[in-house]
C-alpha cells in the first residue's frame, strides 16, 4: 500500500468541508427563503393594498386607494380620473390599484368589509389610518379632493370609525373656561364606563386650517369661550356645551340620545 | 136626552145622489127603550150612528143633552163617547187578538183607568153577564152568543147613560137573543137609555117605544104599547 | 190593558207578515253593522302601521310587485347587496337604518317557512363614518344615537319592532313564535338548516304579521347557503320621519335609478282603498235598506191599517181618540224598529269579530256605538215609513169600516 500524500489530502479535506458548508448553508438559506416565502401568503404584508397604508402612515402621507373589480368601462374611465388626479398630489399623497377578487387582495377587502361594495371604489384614508372619504362608481377631481381632511377631522374621524365617541375640546389659552371643559372631558374619558369607547381631540379655534370643521359643527371659530362638543359615531353631533362644562352633563346628555329616536325628529314618541 | 132635528143625511153614489135620512126630527127622553125598525136600505143604521156622533148629518142638527153633537171635533166627539155613549154591534167588533177580561178592558183604559181597577171592574161586568169563567177566552174561542155578551160587558165598561145597539141579536140564535133583549131590559131599569136598530119584531116588541123609518123617512113614531103617533 | 199591550199582542197576530218585514230590516242593519265594525279596526290598523312604519321606505326590483309591507321580500326577483353601501355612502339624509333582506323558502318537518337573510348594522356602520367632513353638518337622521356605548347586551327581539339587530353571528338565528311552537324551539336550542347547524339566539315575540313565521339569519350565510350571490330581494329604508321619508324617494330614486322605491303610503294605499270601498258600499247598502226596508214597512203598515180597519173604528166608536190611533200604530213601528236595530247589532257585531280577522287580517272588538246607530236608523225607518199608514188609520172612517158586512 502506498502512503498519502499529506499536502493534498488537506486540500481537498478543506474544500470538501468548504463544499459541504456552503452546501448547508444553501440548504438552510432556502429553508428560510421557502418558509419567507410560506409566511408571505399567510401574512398580510403580501397584500399590495394593506403595504400602502403601512407606507403612507408611516411617511404621513395621505393615501387615495382604487378599488374594482371587472375590467368594465366604468372603472377604465374612472381609473383615468384617479390617476390624473393623484399624479397632481404626489407631494402630499399616495395611490395604489386594488382588484377586489385578487385572492392576495383578501386581507384589505375584509378589512374594510369591501366584498359587496359598489364598484369602482375609491377610498381616502389620512395618515392615521382613518377613511376621509369614499367615491363610489363616479366621480371626478374635485370630489376627490375632499378627501384631504383637516388634522383634527381626521382623528375625529379615525374615532368614530371605531365606534367611539369623540369630545371635541375646542379651546385654547384665551378661551374662557377651558380648564374646566378640559376637566370634564378628561373626567368623562377616566370613568370606568366611557373609558375605551371615549376619545378626546383637541382643536385650537385659532387654527386656520381647522376652521371648516368647526363650521361645519357650528362652532364660532372666533369663540370667547371653550366649546366642548359631543360627537357619536358615525358621526352625529349629540351636543355642545359653550364655556363651562361638567361630566355630569355629558353624561346625561350621552344617555338621552343613546335612548332616544332623535333631536331633529318630529316623532317624539 | 138625544134629539135630531131636521137632519137630513145625502151621499154621493156612482154620480147620483142618495138621501139616506130626510128631515128626520126624533125626541128620545131619557130613560127611554125605542127600537128603529124598517125595511133594509130605510136609513136606520144611519140614524143610529148619527145619534152616535159617528156620521155627521148634511143638515140639521143633533142633540145629546143641550150639546149640539156636531159641533165637537171628531175627537171631541170621540170624548162624548167615551163618556155618554155604550155601541153594541150586529158582528160584535171584538178585537180578536184580546182576551174577553182585555176586550172589556179597552174602555176603561180609553178613559184612563189605572190597571188593577180596570181587572176589577171587567171581572165584575163578565160576571154580571155570566161569563166569569171565561174572561180568558179569546172571541174565537167563545160561541156567538158568548162574543155578544162579552160586548154588552164592553159596553157597560164605562157606564154609559146611552146605549146605542145595531141590530144586536141578527147574528144569535133565538134564545141567545131573548137573553141579550133581557140584559137591555135590566139595563133600561138601571136609567140608561136605549136606542136599538133590529130587524127582529121580538126584540122590537120589548122596546118600550118604536120609531119606523121608511126611505129615509120616519113614518111612524109611537110607544110599542101605544097606538103609533103620526110625526109631521 | 194599557197601549203597550195592545201594541204588542197585536204584533203575534199576524207573524209571517211581520217576520217577513222585520227580517228585511234585520239583515240589512247586520250588514252595515258587520261593514262598519270591521272597516273601522281595518282602518286602525292601516293607521297604526303607519304610524310606526310610515316614515318607512322600501328599495325594491324594479319588477316586483308589493301586496303587503310585511311580505315585500317575499318575490323571486332581486337587486344586488351593493346597493345597501351606496345607499349608505351617499349623503343622503335619513338612511341611517337599512334593512336589507334575503328570503329563502325552507321546509321544515313538513311545513314551509321564510330563511330570512338580514345584515347586521355593526357590518355597515363604519362607513357610515365615510362621509368624510360632511357628515357632521349633516341633519341628524331617526333612530337611537349610537354613542359607542353599551351598557348591556342588545335585546335581539327588539328586531321586529326597530327592524334593525346590531350584530348577528353567522350561525346564530332568530325565529318567530309560530316556528318556535311548531318546532318546539327555545333561545339556545339548535336547529339545522340547509345543512348547517344554527343556534337559537332569541325567539322573536307575536306580531301577527308574517313576521311570525319567519327565521332570521346572517345575511351572508343565507346568501351561500341558497347560492344566491351577493343579492337581496328588498332593502327596507327605517325612518321615523315622514318628512325626511318623503325627500328620500327621489334622491333613492337618483342614486338607484335601477330599483323600485316605494313609500309605506303606497303600500298600504291598496289597504286603504279597500277600506274606502266598503265604506262607500255600506253607504249604498245602508240606502238600500232606507228604501227598500223602509217601502217594505210602509207597504206592510199600510195592509195592517187596511185589515184593521174594523177593529179602528171600534176603537174609534168606543171613544179613541186619533191621537192614540196614530200612537198605536207608531208605537209598533218603534218597536219593531228598535229590536231591528239592536238584533241586527247584535248578529252584525257577532259576524264581524268572527270573520273579520279571516277577511281583513285584523282582530276585530265589538263596537258598542254601534248600537246606538243601529237602533237609531233602523227606528228611524221604520217611524217614518210608517207615518202615513199610521195617519190614515188616525183618519178612518168608522162608519165606512162598519158598513162592510
Amino acid at each position: 500500500m502506498r502512503r498519502m500524500e499529506p499536502v493534498p489530502t488537506i486540500v481537498v479535506s478543506i474544500a470538501l468541508c468548504g463544499l459541504m458548508m456552503a452546501t448547508a448553508r444553501q440548504a438552510v438559506g432556502q429553508t428560510r427563503d421557502s418558509y419567507e416565502v410560506a409566511s408571505r401568503t399567510v401574512t398580510p404584508s403580501t397584500s399590495k393594498g394593506l403595504a400602502a397604508i403601512d407606507a403612507a402612515a408611516r411617511n404621513g402621507k395621505y393615501l387615495f386607494i382604487f378599488f374594482w373589480k371587472a375590467n368594465d368601462r366604468q372603472s377604465q374611465t374612472m381609473y383615468g380620473v384617479f390617476q390624473s388626479a393623484v399624479r397632481k398630489w404626489r407631494e402630499s399623497a399616495d395611490s395604489v390599484g386594488v382588484r377586489i377578487t385578487d385572492p392576495n387582495e383578501r386581507p384589505i377587502v375584509d378589512k374594510l368589509g369591501l366584498s359587496r361594495a359598489p364598484m369602482p371604489l375609491v377610498l381616502a384614508l389620512a395618515p392615521n389610518g382613518a377613511v376621509t372619504k369614499s367615491f363610489p362608481i363616479k366621480f371626478d377631481e374635485t370630489q376627490l379632493r375632499d378627501g384631504f381632511v383637516s388634522p383634527a377631522t381626521a382623528k375625529c374621524l379615525k374615532a368614530l370609525q371605531e365606534r367611539k365617541l369623540v369630545l371635541l375640546c375646542v379651546q385654547n389659552q384665551t378661551t374662557q373656561f377651558a380648564p374646566a371643559a378640559m376637566a370634564a372631558a378628561q373626567n368623562f374619558k377616566a370613568d370606568a364606563r366611557y373609558a375605551k369607547t371615549t376619545e378626546i381631540v383637541m382643536v385650537n379655534p385659532e387654527d386656520q386650517a381647522e376652521t371648516s370643521l368647526l363650521e361645519g359643527l357650528k362652532v364660532n371659530p372666533q369663540t370667547p369661550q371653550a366649546v366642548t362638543v359631543v360627537l357619536a359615531p358615525p358621526g352625529k353631533p349629540v351636543a355642545s356645551f359653550v364655556g363651562a362644562v361638567t361630566k355630569d352633563q355629558i353624561a346625561r346628555k350621552v344617555a338621552a340620545a343613546s335612548s332616544g329616536c332623535g333631536p331633529s325628529c318630529a316623532c317624539h314618541k | 136626552m138625544l134629539k135630531m132635528e131636521e137632519v137630513c143625511k145625502s151621499y154621493q153614489h156612482r154620480g147620483q145622489v142618495v138621501k139616506a135620512l130626510d128631515g128626520a126630527t126624533v125626541e128620545i127622553p131619557k130613560g127611554d127603550f125605542v127600537s128603529i125598525v124598517g125595511p133594509s136600505g130605510s136609513g136606520k143604521s144611519t140614524l143610529l150612528l148619527m145619534l152616535g156622533g159617528m156620521l155627521s148629518p148634511s143638515s140639521g142638527r143633533v142633540l145629546l143633552g143641550d150639546d149640539s153633537i156636531y159641533d165637537l171635533t171628531a175627537d171631541g166627539r170621540a170624548r162624548l163617547r167615551k163618556e155618554n155613549i155604550g155601541f153594541v154591534f150586529q158582528t160584535f167588533n171584538l178585537v180578536p187578538y184580546l182576551t174577553a177580561l182585555e176586550n172589556v178592558q179597552i174602555p176603561m183604559f180609553l178613559a184612563g183607568m189605572d190597571d188593577p181597577s180596570q181587572e176589577e171592574k171587567a171581572t165584575a161586568l163578565l160576571e154580571r153577564v155570566g161569563l166569569g169563567d171565561r174572561r180568558d177566552h179569546k172571541p174565537t174561542e167563545l160561541s156567538v152568543g158568548q162574543q155578544q155578551r162579552v160586548a154588552l160587558a164592553r159596553m157597560l165598561a164605562n157606564d154609559p147613560a146611552v146605549i146605542l145597539a145595531d141590530e144586536p141579536t141578527g147574528n144569535l140564535d133565538p134564545e141567545t137573543a131573548d137573553q141579550v133583549i133581557g140584559f137591555f131590559e135590566e139595563f133600561n131599569e138601571e136609567g140608561r137609555t136605549i136606542v136599538m136598530v133590529t130587524h127582529d119584531p121580538k126584540a122590537a116588541e120589548r122596546a118600550k117605544n118604536t120609531l119606523k123609518l121608511s126611505n129615509g123617512k120616519i113614518v111612524s113614531n109611537g110607544s110599542t104599547r101605544r097606538k103609533p103617533r103620526h110625526v109631521a | 190593558m194599557k197601549l203597550r199591550t195592545l201594541v204588542w199582542r197585536e204584533l203575534f197576530e199576524r207573524k209571517s207578515q211581520m217576520l217577513t218585514c222585520f227580517l228585511a230590516i234585520l239583515l240589512g242593519i247586520t250588514t252595515v253593522v258587520a261593514i262598519k265594525n270591521v272597516t273601522h279596526y281595518s282602518e286602525m290598523a292601516v293607521a297604526r302601521e303607519m304610524d310606526s312604519l310610515g316614515a318607512n321606505v322600501l328599495v325594491l326590483p324594479k319588477s316586483a310587485t308589493l301586496q303587503d309591507y310585511y311580505s315585500a321580500d317575499m318575490q323571486e326577483d332581486t337587486i344586488p347587496e351593493e346597493y345597501v353601501m351606496r345607499l349608505t355612502m351617499s349623503d343622503i339624509q335619513g338612511v341611517d337604518n337599512l334593512s336589507p333582506k334575503l328570503c329563502v323558502p325552507v321546509d321544515l318537518e313538513g311545513k314551509q317557512f321564510a330563511l330570512t337573510g338580514i345584515l347586521p348594522k355593526s357590518e355597515f356602520q363604519a362607513k357610515a363614518a365615510w362621509g368624510g367632513a360632511g357628515i357632521f353638518s349633516r341633519p341628524i337622521g331617526c333612530g337611537a344615537i349610537d354613542t359607542g356605548v353599551d351598557s348591556k347586551p342588545e335585546d335581539k327581539s327588539t328586531l321586529v319592532r326597530k327592524r334593525v339587530i346590531k350584530d348577528l353571528g353567522s350561525h346564530e338565528i332568530l325565529v318567530g313564535p309560530d316556528v318556535a311552537t311548531f318546532l318546539d324551539l327555545k333561545e339556545g336550542d339548535s336547529l339545522t338548516l340547509l345543512g348547517e347547524p344554527f343556534s337559537v339566539v332569541a325567539v322573536l315575540p307575536e306580531t301577527g304579521t308574517i313576521d311570525d313565521s319567519r327565521i332570521f339569519a346572517h345575511l351572508h350565510t343565507v346568501q351561500r347557503l341558497s347560492g344566491k350571490g351577493a343579492v337581496v330581494n328588498c332593502i327596507e329604508i327605517v325612518g321615523c320621519c315622514e318628512e325626511i321619508s318623503a325627500g328620500l324617494v327621489g334622491n333613492v330614486n337618483k342614486l338607484l335609478p335601477d330599483a323600485k322605491v316605494v313609500t309605506v303610503r303606497q303600500v298600504v294605499a291598496t289597504q286603504q282603498n279597500v277600506n274606502h270601498m266598503m265604506g262607500r258600499l255600506s253607504v249604498i247598502f245602508l240606502a238600500i235598506i232606507v228604501i227598500v226596508g223602509g217601502a217594505g214597512i210602509a207597504n206592510y203598515m199600510y195592509a195592517n191599517v187596511f185589515e184593521r180597519r174594523r177593529e179602528i173604528g171600534t176603537l174609534m166608536a168606543l171613544g179613541a181618540e186619533s191621537g192614540l190611533v196614530l200612537r198605536i200604530f207608531l208605537l209598533k213601528a218603534a218597536l219593531l224598529g228598535l229590536v231591528g236595530g239592536i238584533g241586527g247589532f247584535v248578529i252584525g257585531t257577532t259576524l264581524a269579530v268572527t270573520l273579520g280577522p279571516k277577511l281583513a287580517g285584523v282582530p276585530v272588538l265589538p263596537m258598542p256605538m254601534l248600537a246606538l246607530w243601529a237602533v237609531g236608523i233602523s227606528a228611524g225607518i221604520t217611524l217614518v215609513a210608517s207615518y202615513f199608514p199610521a195617519r190614515r188609520a188616525a183618519r178612518l172612517d168608522p162608519v165606512a169600516t162598519f158598513q162592510e158586512v
